[in-house]
């Protein structure tokens, strides 16, 4: 009898704890500062979502790296969230290419951090911002480009050659240009040792791929990089896991979701060819829906199946015959 | 034998081993290979010949330096391409000292003084975006022209020993080559073959007071500049001259101020335009 009523009252306060928790509202977020929230990746890698593009975040002894720096009105709390994790000046800012989502914050983000090598300290000049060259040139004006940014916001460094390389944080950092993508300016960050890849514009499976031909991106462009982030990840069983891949906008992949957007990407890419080869105007080819299967998954009001296939046509018929057979 | 006594003699035997394959590996030095006989002179004219022309730098060259190259601006672009703010001086180690007088900068000073070539001294002078010249002059003499600022350097490995002269803004330079220390493995292997490579070291004193950065950030005469000059060609026919620079200055900095730039090999001088000393305004 006693035991029964024992097992009665554990099932009766838990009941009641049950309710109290339901009518308890959740506790204040703890992974995420304003509009930005903070998600662990691997290892010392996170990635901060919110307004603009994602940020992939490296936390360390040596400070912090940030792979872009969202809008320049999302700075601050990217700011305060980056300090939800890691108590380090922030170093190294790695912009993946011109766009305002990606590099509005420069300025801020770069102003709160500071950068030391070589036994020089940059006090007042905050950290340091490294992208490709051309993405350099859009941003400091050199180059006609919406994407012209207050000084403090230029980048400080810049690379010309393929890829670009340094240890942070215990690990070797790899700062890859990917020629002709979503730009003429994009860069992919591998972490190598927690094995992440921030993949910027290259790659974003929440829509279809915008492609920003007036800086020089084209749909071949987007094709290679995404057969870049192939090469490079690996999966850990079952095509699942392994290598993490932080897109420019949606959820953290793996390599299984990069070749599923790669397919999708490659054979809209193939069907508008194959329209144009058959000498269709753009409306033609857009009137055959070449993204009717897709758009239920990657088409959104402001970026329709119809605005892509427009994008990749005129990418094509603008390609010389090189660039067309640029993809791998 | 017993067992210490062998012990010892494997001990010996490895100890002697060590030092008879170290002794023999090039630990670093000035002297260079030999990469042309006939073009570098020599105290030896064979046996029994009569003495050959000393040594000169030129026909100890292990790197080639000569011809046109171009500065490639991958770091701290707006505080090397565009004039930065006054009292701009992020990531130059300067004490309170320099701070103030990077504080006193004056443009229109430096016009009205016509010192606008303050800031194309020795020791900013390579950090600046500019295209560079390199030839011999003489035989032991390197000489560096730049075409924006239409400066003259003259790297001088057989210096006089007079006195220094009057202070530059290019000061007075002494080259020499310099090979960094390397061993080779453990020392059981590539004796014998000629060490490839190989830079230019050169120290820069006895120069007038000038700019690091064009918006007045200072060095003094005391200053010492100490440059490394490194070539590597890549395999797509690129060539490069990275130099390695220190400056070092007990009245402006709290530590040595140091910086790398890339130089890109031009194939002619068909992009070398001379300009003068010329800075233009800080942006608002």
């Amino acid at each position: 009898m006693k035991r029964s009523v024992g097992i009665v009252g554990v099932i009766a306060l838990a009941s009641v704890t049950g309710v109290l928790a339901q009518a308890t509202p959740p506790p204040a977020r703890a992974d995420g500062v304003g509009a930005v929230h903070v998600w662990p990746v691997q290892r010392n890698i996170y990635a901060l979502f919110g307004p603009g593009g994602n940020i992939t975040v490296s936390i360390g002894d040596e400070g912090v790296l940030v792979v872009d720096t969202m809008t320049a009105d999302a700075a601050l709390d990217v700011i305060a969230a980056i300090k939800t994790i890691s108590n380090k000046p922030i170093r190294w800012i790695i912009n993946t290419h011109s766009h305002p989502d990606h590099t509005g914050g420069n300025a801020t983000v770069a102003k709160s951090g500071v950068y030391v090598a070589t036994g020089n300290t940059r006090g007042g000049g905050g950290a340091s911002i490294l992208s490709f060259e051309s993405a350099l040139m859009r941003l400091n004006g050199s180059a006609e480009s919406p994407d012209k940014a207050p000084e403090a916001g230029w980048p400080t460094d810049s690379f010309f050659v393929k890829q670009k390389d340094m240890f942070f944080n215990g690990e070797p950092v790899l700062t890859m240009h990917v020629p002709n993508a979503h730009t003429d300016g994009d860069a992919i960050v591998f972490f190598r040792r927690s094995d992440v890849i921030a993949a910027g514009d290259v790659f974003t499976p929440d829509r279809y791929p915008m492609i920003d031909a007036k800086e020089g991106g084209s749909i071949n462009g987007i094709i290679a990089g995404l057969n870049l982030l192939i090469e490079l990840a690996v999966p850990e069983f079952n095509e699942e896991g392994g290598t993490m891949i932080v897109p420019g906008h949606g959820r953290i992949c793996d390599e299984s979701d990069v070749g599923d957007y790669r397919d999708m990407v490659t054979i809209v890419r193939d069907r508008v060819q194959d329209l144009i080869a058959k000498k269709m105007t753009l409306e033609q080819v857009k009137a055959a829906r070449p993204t009717f299967d897709y758009d239920g998954v990657y088409a959104s009001p402001t970026y329709t199946g119809d605005m892509f296939v427009e994008a990749v046509y005129r990418s094509l018929t603008a390609a010389t015959p090189a660039q067309r057979s640029q993809s791998r | 034998m017993s067992k210490s006594l062998l012990v010892a003699l494997v001990l010996v035997t490895l100890l002697l081993t060590t030092i008879g394959f170290a002794a023999p590996q090039r630990a670093g030095g000035d002297a260079a290979p030999a990469q042309n006989p006939a073009a570098q002179g020599g105290r030896g004219g064979g046996r029994g010949g009569p003495p050959g022309p000393p040594p000169t730098a030129q026909g100890q060259a292990p790197i080639d330096l000569t011809g046109y190259w171009v500065s490639v601006v991958t770091e701290d672009w707006r505080w090397r391409m565009l004039t930065p703010a006054k009292g701009d001086y992020a990531s130059v180690p300067l004490n309170a000292e320099g701070q103030r007088v990077a504080g006193l900068w004056d443009l229109e000073k430096d016009k009205a003084d016509e010192n606008l070539c303050r800031a194309f001294g020795a020791a900013g002078l390579l950090r600046l975006p500019l295209r560079i010249h390199m030839t011999w002059q003489d035989a032991n003499t390197l000489k560096l022209e730049t075409d924006s600022g239409q400066q003259t350097r003259l790297l001088m490995f057989a210096p006089s020993s007079g006195p220094a002269g009057e202070r530059t803004w290019q000061g007075r330079s002494v080259a020499r080559w310099f090979k960094q220390p390397q061993l080779e493995g453990l020392g059981f292997g590539g004796r014998g073959g000629s060490l490839a490579g190989g830079n230019l070291r050169v120290t820069t004193t006895n120069m007038r007071a000038g700019y690091l950065r064009k918006n007045g950030v200072p060095y003094s005469e005391d200053a010492v500049l100490t440059e490394y000059f490194n070539r590597h060609d890549e395999p797509n026919g690129d060539r490069w001259i990275t130099v390695t620079r220190v400056v070092e200055d007990p009245k402006y900095l709290t530590m040595p101020f140091i910086t790398s730039e890339s130089f890109k090999r031009e194939p002619d001088a068909s992009k070398w335009h001379p300009t003068p000393c010329q800075i233009d305004p800080p942006r608002s």
